[in-house]
């Protein structure tokens, strides 16, 4: 059952809070304190949001960083603990990144600028930065489909999504698990559709803790593979088959860390 | 021929596509009867013959002579043609009284951009590549062979894979209706009557020249030129246009090739 707002499935908010107990009841005397501590001012920072004068643990998008932070897992195994496998859906777009974490951080900071000059710029204008998932899904839908397609393609991707074009603009919120499905219906990054990249929550506030992964990573290792991966993903086949023939001259001419 | 008819800065300083759109729409109604009368006075004060003109441009001599006499409606090949045949200029330039830049898509502009502004000895080793590349594909590209039809569904998807949207999505969800039945039937029934009219408005709207939909290799008929922070760069680096140039004629293999030795020539330059 989604929830109103821009808030985290109550599924998921249940299985991360039982694994951080989890970790807790497993860690050293040294992370206990630590983690114990961090989720005690999660809490307390966050102990307004829920509906009227209730104090609920609700966790919003905004604040899913620090939460996944706290846990120590990033977005990836946060689908995995609901049984959410997350795959490449696009076998050039997993051949691309494995390239890109082949080169060296400076060929790679030349290939995020050369994508981001060919691809179109609408996908990261600053409206587009500042808006929530179910936004983007909307944009995506608006842009790509016709008024006759919208609801169709909605349906197939799943009941959720199509109650959620339906009712629209009453609000009704997408559950945060079929965002996998839809990025790869639409042939998107997930990263995008769940706006980690915009820069508020593109990283997490909090000390990470030892061994914890990067947040907001989902199938790439780092935040700036990702937000590579965005943008290669908004370009045509021509480009990105190009682009990936590219890579993989570079790593075989010996470009690399 | 007078001109020019309408200003391409105040037209494209509308920012809403759809608004822009509707505005080449009004503009082009206003001129293109002027347009028509001067080319049909042009046509009799050279004394063309209305026979052996049509069949040098491929249309019927009834078919010509209702386009000199209403608004030079005739399929894009035969136009661009008598252009070029009978009054030495492009098709936008005949249409709308004024040259206009042919802005290339977004990939094209960027590379456009960096030849334009690299040193000599990059250039000279990136040509090289690319004379490799080209070798005898050169003249037997798409060039002499590809039919108009094809050339404007292939130009329509251009320009909708570099807004990254189908291109019956073009400027999005209030994209006007005319525009959508034409890319309808290019892409589904291809059937192409009748669709001038709306390729012109959508050129002007798009601030690029006719031209863009009409030839293949536009490089020879117009000034080319790239889109920068919301203001158009004509390109005059001739290595540059040469480079368009010899990319436009090339088979969809090859330009890849081309694209890939470019990113190639400028990611190795700050490896």
């Amino acid at each position: 059952m989604p929830r109103l707002g821009n808030e985290l499935d109550p599924d998921i908010e249940r299985a991360v809070y039982a694994l951080i107990s989890e970790r807790i009841e497993t860690d050293s005397p040294d992370v206990r304190e630590i983690r114990m501590g961090l989720l005690a001012d999660f809490k307390k920072k966050n102990k307004s949001l829920g509906y009227g004068h209730v104090t609920t643990k609700v966790v919003r998008y905004n604040t899913l960083p620090d939460f996944l932070q706290i846990a120590g897992i990033n977005v990836a195994e946060m689908y995995k603990l609901v049984g959410v496998d997350i795959c490449w859906g696009n076998p050039l777009a997993a051949k691309f990144c494995r390239n890109c974490s082949s080169l060296s951080q400076e060929t790679l900071t030349k290939v995020k600028k050369l994508i981001f000059d060919i691809s179109p710029p609408y996908w990261h204008s600053t409206d587009v930065r500042s808006m929530v998932p179910k936004d983007r899904v909307y944009l995506i839908l608006q842009k790509r489909y016709s008024v006759a397609e919208r609801r169709v393609v909605a349906s197939d991707i799943s009941p959720a999504v199509a109650n959620f074009w339906v009712d629209r603009k009453k609000g009704t919120n997408i559950p945060y698990c079929e965002y996998p499905a839809i990025a790869n219906k639409f042939d998107l990054s997930l990263h995008w559709l769940l706006g980690l990249d915009a820069p508020k929550f593109n990283q997490s506030s909090l000390v990470p803790l030892p061994g914890a992964k990067h947040p907001c990573t989902i199938l790439c290792d780092t935040v700036e593979q990702e937000t590579i991966l965005n943008a290669f993903l908004f370009l045509s086949d021509e480009l990105r088959e190009s682009l990936s023939a590219t890579l993989e001259e570079l790593i075989e001419m010996g470009v690399k860390p | 021929m007078s001109g020019p008819y309408y200003d391409t800065k105040s037209l494209m300083s509308i920012q809403d596509d759809c608004e822009r759109y509707a505005t080449s729409v009004k503009l082009f109604d206003e001129t293109r009867r002027i347009t028509a009368q001067d080319v049909s006075s042009d046509f009799k004060a050279r004394g063309l013959v209305l026979r052996s003109t049509s069949e040098k441009i491929g249309t019927s001599p009834t078919g010509l002579m209702k386009a000199l006499k209403s608004n030079l409606g005739m399929p894009v090949d035969a136009l661009a043609l008598f252009a070029a045949l009978y009054f030495s200029k492009s098709t936008h330039e005949m249409m709308f009284g004024e040259s206009a830049v042919t802005v290339l898509p977004k990939h094209l502009g960027y590379v456009a951009k960096y030849i334009s502004e690299a040193d000599t000895s990059t250039v000279n080793a990136l040509y090289g590549k690319v004379v490799d590349i080209v070798k005898d594909d050169y003249l037997k590209g798409p060039a002499s062979t590809m039919k108009v039809p094809e050339l404007i569904r292939n130009r329509l998807a251009e320009v909708a894979g570099d807004q990254n949207v189908p291109p019956a999505m073009l400027f999005g969800p209030n994209s006007p209706g005319a525009l959508k039945t034409t890319v309808k039937k290019y892409f589904v029934t291809e059937d192409h009557v009748g669709n001038l009219n709306t390729l012109m408005y959508f050129a002007m709207s798009l601030g690029t020249s006719l031209d863009y939909f009409c030839v293949n290799d536009y490089t020879a008929m117009t000034t080319i030129g790239y889109r920068s922070k919301n203001r158009i760069v004509p390109v005059t680096n001739q290595i540059a246009v040469d480079f368009i140039r010899k990319y436009l004629r090339l088979s969809p293999e090859r330009k890849s090739e081309i694209l890939k030795t470019v990113w190639l020539s400028k990611l190795e330059m700050s490896a």
